[in-house]
């Protein structure tokens, strides 16, 4: 087993870079834990950040900025112009309203013009439903008035009216889900990433380590049969990826504790477990090129955050354009977050067993053919060289 | 001395083809999976456009057919409605045709599939009519005579709201992962900075030793080696903003040589930096490499590379971090640039990271100076 050792020998040297790439994954992962809630709803009406600034300071002002906190989150911004540009930027305000000075007064007198000044995105849907919902109320109010009350009394009565509940219902449970699940789900999407940058950091180095002309040689002139040399890189490889998976997976289990051993959680790591191998294929595919030392690193970050991105890991897959997605659907990672997708009935997938093995066959189809590609690049380098 | 040790560490950095390879690919590569995967995610998600709605009638409701003609003669109607059955409107929902069903019986109810800003809208608008429904029956019954005027009220599209728009820069959250590729792309200048530090050091690489025996004066040797590298990251980051401005079209703001400037700072800073982590200890050129790689992905990470508003999320709880962090001052120079009217901000950043540059360059000279080695 010298080559099995010296295999391991190689991969401590280069262990030092995933392990911070796990690290840092995994402080991510309990600060997204920590985080999250095990709140769940079915429909869930979407709430903007609004901030509002009322300068009436009247019944019928502070009624509408009741209407408002009840629809929506309201969110203190400061007064600085930049920093509410940055707000807005990031979405971490959608609106910033003023209530103009003598609105009610203006109610009163019939005037439903310039109410309020409002500093947002325009032509955004976030704009539009705010403006559509404060116009209407606006619209409820000025017909209240006018049928006799007071702008306070309006302001009342279009709120008890608009308190009345509508019958929702959802086609199926596809949404539902607590934020728990949510951040359990983005913890497998994300897990893709770090397989990728792992797995081709360091298995790819070691792969190269070892094809070195010198160490090559040696182990040619040794009494050890191809077969058996095979083997024990095979054993090598397969026990790296296995501690890898065995790593993050158990890293899983301590943040989301017995959600990993439900059906969705098991049907998670099966899909985990099946990538795994794919990225291993992936290695073993990149290494049988033989690339320099110096660039594993940038080809990891370009098919890691390349697939990444293309294929839904950061951006969900519904937000992709259709060009992105039909690139995707050609790469194993979409598989993967299709599968990750289905299994937590995200992003509008539906789970059906089907669904999901379709996802798994195709993932191992893609290991298949990574498979067959690099024992032909690797039979005729090899024919090449002799 | 100095053009002389310049022109080589040009030729040996121009040599090292499958790296400069991959410096100038790998932005290119990341910029086009950025274009393809959400280049247009901003016009589809988040800029309005008509809600398709579906309308299953179980029983007439004349007021609500009514309200449907009249928001489809609007000029920008918020909806299109489908009337169909049961089945086929749930067909269509399933297929995404539709946003959201509404059932029109004795009362209106609501069907979704997913919950998204379209079916808040669609739930306001169905709240609202109902809303306006009871206004009526209540003004019908208590104050007759009022009716046609509340009637008239209701249907006005009252004016409430004065719009502002907040800039005339590019608001679209999602060129914001353009940004950080540029900067990411400059802040690669520490990959080159460290190899500035390990190939002059003779206990490092076999082309330190090769210089430290020469009679070159060391700090000039530093200089050159520094220059060349920020030439070499200086083409890297020219090619990489001239593809996402002129070939993916991405608007970065109106002052192009700004931008380009932004880059060229980033670039500095990221040498610098490298130089500082090549300089510490006598790890080998290879774990020098990683570790700055390493630490330039955290870097962006935290500045929005991979998660777009990852950068305001760090300003809410630990905002020193931005003050500090170069990918976050550098993304900062575009941001600034293509959302900004003037140049404050801009001038902050950029002080910042000059101080940072001066700082860790310094650092790398003292770490690096007066070295004597016994053998090599």
């Amino acid at each position: 087993m010298k080559i099995f050792e010296t295999f391991m020998k190689i991969m401590r040297k280069h262990l030092k870079l995933s392990l911070i790439y796990i690290s840092v994954f995994m402080v991510v992962g309990i600060m997204m834990t920590k985080s999250s809630s095990d709140s769940e709803d079915g429909y869930k009406a979407r709430r903007l950040r609004v901030s509002v600034t009322d300068l009436d300071d009247t019944e019928a002002s502070r009624a509408v900025v009741d209407f408002i906190a009840k629809n929506h989150d309201i969110v203190k911004v400061s007064d600085d112009m930049n920093k509410q540009l940055d707000s807005l930027y990031y979405s971490k305000t959608h609106i910033i309203l003023t209530i103009e000075n003598g609105y009610s007064e203006k109610l009163e007198h019939g005037e439903t013009t310039g109410l309020f000044n409002e500093l947002s995105v325009p032509g955004t849907n976030m704009t539009q439903l705010f403006d559509s919902q404060l116009n209407r109320y606006i619209g409820l109010v000025s017909a209240t008035i006018a049928g006799g009350n007071t702008p306070a009394e309006a302001s009342a009565k279009a709120s008890e009216v608009l308190s009345q509940e509508i019958e929702t219902v959802m086609l199926n449970d596809s949404g539902k889900g607590s934020e728990k699940e949510d951040v359990q789900n983005h913890y497998f999407l994300y897990l893709a990433y770090i397989f990728i940058s792992v797995l081709i950091n360091t298995l790819c180095q070691i792969h190269l380590s070892l094809k070195n002309k010198d160490i090559n040689n040696r182990i040619n002139c040794s009494g050890v049969s191809s077969y058996s040399q095979l083997l024990q890189v095979m054993l090598g490889t397969f026990v790296f990826v296995i501690g890898v998976y065995v790593l993050l997976i158990g890293a899983g289990v301590v943040l989301f504790g017995g959600s990993m051993f439900t059906e969705k959680g098991m049907l998670s790591m099966l899909n985990a477990f099946v990538f795994i191998i794919v990225v291993m294929m992936i290695c073993l595919f990149i290494s049988s090129f033989s690339p320099s030392m110096d660039v594993i690193s940038l080809i990891a970050n370009v098919i890691g955050l390349g697939m990444s991105f293309l294929c839904g890991v950061f951006v969900p897959q519904q937000y992709l354009g259709d060009v992105a997605l039909s690139i995707g659907k050609f790469l194993p990672v979409y598989w993967y977050v299709k599968g990750c997708n289905t299994v937590m009935e995200k992003e509008g997938e539906i789970f059906s067993v089907s669904g999901f093995l379709i996802c798994i066959g195709v993932q191992i189809a893609f290991a298949a053919a990574f498979f067959c590609l690099t024992m032909l690049i690797s039979k005729n380098r090899r024919q090449t060289e002799s | 001395m100095f053009l002389h040790n310049l022109k080589y560490e040009l030729l040996s950095n121009i040599r090292m083809k499958d790296f400069i390879f991959w410096m100038m690919c790998f932005p290119i590569a990341l910029g086009t999976f950025f274009y393809l995967g959400f280049g247009k995610v901003y016009n589809n998600e988040i800029v309005f456009s008509k809600i398709p709605v579906a309308v299953v009638e179980v029983n007439e409701d004349e007021v609500f057919n009514t309200t449907v003609k009249s928001i489809e003669a609007e000029k920008d109607p918020l909806f299109s409605f489908t009337y169909t059955d049961k089945a086929e409107a749930e067909k269509l929902l399933k297929e995404g045709d539709v946003e959201g069903i509404i059932t029109v019986d004795d009362d209106l109810s609501l069907t979704f599939f997913k919950s998204e800003i379209d079916q808040t809208i669609i739930k306001s608008f169905v709240e609202q009519f109902v809303s306006q429904k009871a206004v009526i029956t209540d003004i019908a019954m208590n104050a007759p005579e009022k009716l046609p005027e509340v009637t008239e009220k209701l249907n006005a599209v009252p004016d409430a709201i004065e719009n502002k728009s907040p800039s005339g820069g590019n608001m679209n959250p999602y060129d914001s992962y353009f940004q950080n590729l540029l900067t990411m792309t400059a802040l690669f200048g520490m990959i080159t900075g460290v190899l500035c530090a390990t190939r002059n050091q003779g206990n490092l690489s076999a082309i330190g030793a090769r210089k430290s025996i020469s009679p070159n004066y060391g700090l000039v040797r530093l200089i050159s080696s520094l220059t060349a590298a920020f030439i070499t990251q200086i083409i890297s980051v020219i090619a990489a903003t001239t593809f996402v401005l002129f070939i993916l079209k991405i608007n970065l703001g109106d002052n192009i040589a700004m931008v380009y400037l932004s880059g060229a700072i980033g670039a500095l800073v990221g040498i610098s930096i490298g130089f500082f982590i090549g300089a510490i200890g006598r790890s080998s050129e290879r774990t020098k490499g990683a570790v700055s790689t390493t630490v330039m992905m955290f870097l962006c990470f935290l500045s929005g590379l991979m998660v777009g508003d990852m950068k305001n999320t760090v300003e809410e709880h630990f905002p020193i971090i931005n003050r500090i962090n170069p990918a976050a001052l550098t993304s900062n120079l575009f941001y600034c640039l293509s959302l900004y009217d003037d140049y404050n901000r801009y001038m902050e950043n950029l002080l910042s990271l000059m101080i940072i540059s001066i700082l860790f360059i310094t650092g790398g000279f003292l770490l690096t100076r007066r070295k004597i080695y016994e053998n090599l």
